[in-house]
């Protein structure tokens, strides 16, 4: 009894690994479909300058060569479900070790950052989960990820405001927190203290989701990186949109279909009918 | 009915639309493409070991592939790595240049081609629609046509005597262009993804006008039962596309 059921199973998941496959147009950026998710990949580790990114997905094998520091790709869709990050060195050979693996699940319709972070001898990855769900009308979403691995866990805070992520610690993110759209400054404080390690400006603008990675170390400068995850409408319409005023619309009311079939069907019928006992009377005749 | 600014009240008025097709943060572009291959890495320690665990499936252990180990400080030939698609990181897909109002909107699979009108929100949060049956409008509370985010474009399908300008919005299909022009002279290509039609009353705002990480376009416009007693459609035909390309 087992075995069908898992040569079915296996027989299905292949189907399912054709068919995704098939239907992935060659370059697919944009938003996910039906069975899909977006994945994009950063690198914040500053003294692995060089990398080789390998992304395996159910239907997707990636490599992507020479990717450097401070670079955040575009997302692109890939089939949900299980994905694995590598990364080695620059022009390393596919079968050797990596220095970074990652091994996760894609959800359907969700989005996703892998990022390489820390110092080039540990090397991590880091998956986040990016939340696209639209914030309060006016207002931008922020997160950050302290991407400094050799910081203190930190504050990070806007100059005289509110805090915005507290004892925040390498390689964490924050969650998205809403704010007012507008330009901030931003201090990343060493957690509980007064002294400010990092300053940086972040501007955001209305329906936009923003990350902001806390980078630097190893000979590169400290800095408040920020990209964009998002952008949706400053504010949406409640509702539907009343785009029609019915001067095309069928003129009897609503659900057209199997009422007025069923009489003009008798009547169709009542006409056969008639013509055939008319035609036998004729012959009769 | 067509009001030249943005009535919704929770629009900011210090921020219209944004100056630029990029957002105002730091790059999240390469700031290179085509990187100049390096020097070779150095070659030598024969250095194959089993399969890095989640790449078991890389099509056997070839010896042909690379056998470098790699280096962090510079660019290296990319390995050979049979099976895998090779190639540089997605870009975003953006109109570059100034975020000038959409103007002008054309389908020619459906010869539709109209001018744009500037929509709001109505007094009661509801998007205002062209009052013109001929004309398309453009929601100026969303990005414009070709910024990261979904444009929303919305036409009738009908007035009271018979077809609008999007009565054959219908017809659309998946690959299908929409072409919409901006008052800066760009001229940007949209490519259908899908079409859907949605109850008014269950309208997914959310998907229509939230969030997405890449430059979208939304064609609205109405279908399904005509309530007469209402005077309106009971559902609404959404028409989901993305930027493909842009020309000036």
């Amino acid at each position: 009894m087992r075995r069908p059921r898992i040569a079915a199973l296996a027989a299905a998941v292949m189907t399912a690994c054709i068919l995704a496959l098939a239907a992935v147009p060659a370059s697919a950026p944009a938003e996910a479909g039906p069975g899909k998710a977006l994945v994009r990949v950063a690198h914040f580790s500053p003294d692995a300058s060089y990398v080789d990114v390998y992304m395996v997905s159910l239907n997707r094998r990636q490599l992507f060569p020479n990717v450097f520091y401070k670079s955040v790709s575009a997302y692109w869709a890939v089939a949900a479900g299980p994905f694995t990050y590598e990364v080695r060195a620059a022009g390393a050979a596919p079968e050797s070790e990596p220095v970074i693996q990652v091994k996760g699940n894609l959800a359907a319709g969700k989005a996703y950052t892998v990022a390489a972070v820390g110092r080039r001898d540990r090397l991590q990855g880091v998956l986040l989960r990016d939340d696209m769900a639209p914030s309060a009308p006016g207002k931008a979403k922020v997160r950050f990820l302290d991407a400094a691995y050799d910081l203190p866990s930190v504050d990070i805070a806007v100059a005289g405001g509110p805090v915005l992520g507290a004892e925040v610690a390498f390689p964490d993110p924050t969650g998205y927190r809403q704010l007012a759209s507008g330009r901030y400054r931003v201090e990343v404080r060493r957690s509980g203290a007064e002294a400010v390690l990092v300053k940086g400006t972040v501007a955001v603008k209305p329906g936009t989701v923003t990350s902001v990675a806390l980078v630097g170390g190893a000979g590169e400068p400290r800095e408040l990186y920020a990209f964009s995850d998002a952008a949706g409408s400053r504010s949406a319409p409640a509702g539907g949109i009343r785009t029609g005023a019915g001067g095309t619309a069928p003129s009897s009311r609503a659900s057209t279909a199997p009422v007025p079939l069923a009489p003009a069907v008798a009547m169709v019928a009542l006409a056969v009918l008639i013509a055939a006992v008319a035609t036998r009377r004729r012959a009769r005749a | 009915m067509v009001l030249g600014g943005c009535t919704g009240a929770v629009d900011n008025p210090e921020h219209p639309d944004p100056p630029s097709a990029t957002l105002p943060l730091q790059g999240t572009q390469r700031p290179e493409v085509g990187l100049p291959h390096g020097p070779e890495p150095e070659v030598g320690s024969p250095h194959a070991p089993a399969l890095g665990g989640g790449l078991a499936h890389a099509s056997g252990p070839t010896a042909a592939a690379g056998s470098a180990a790699g280096s962090f400080d510079v660019p290296g030939v990319p390995p050979r790595a049979p099976g895998f698609e090779v190639g540089a990181l997605p870009d975003r897909v953006a109109a570059p240049g100034s975020a000038s109002v959409p103007v002008r909107l054309v389908i020619p699979e459906i010869g539709v081609a109209t001018r744009l009108v500037r929509l709001g929100l109505e007094p009661e949060g509801g998007m205002q629609v062209p009052g013109n049956f001929g004309d398309a409008g453009w929601f100026a509370g969303g990005p414009v046509p070709g910024q990261v985010g979904p444009a929303v474009i919305a036409g009738h399908v009908d007035s009271k005597t018979g077809p609008a300008v999007f009565y054959r919005l219908r017809e659309l299909r998946p690959g299908q262009a929409v072409l919409v022009e901006r008052a800066d002279g760009a001229r940007l290509r949209f490519l259908v993804e899908q079409a859907r039609s949605y109850p008014k009353a269950g309208f997914p705002t959310a998907a229509v006008f939230g969030p997405v990480p890449s430059a979208a376009l939304r064609l609205v416009t109405c279908t399904g039962d005509f309530d007469r007693a209402r005077g309106s459609y009971r559902d609404n035909l959404v028409v989901f596309a993305r930027l493909a390309g842009v020309a000036r």
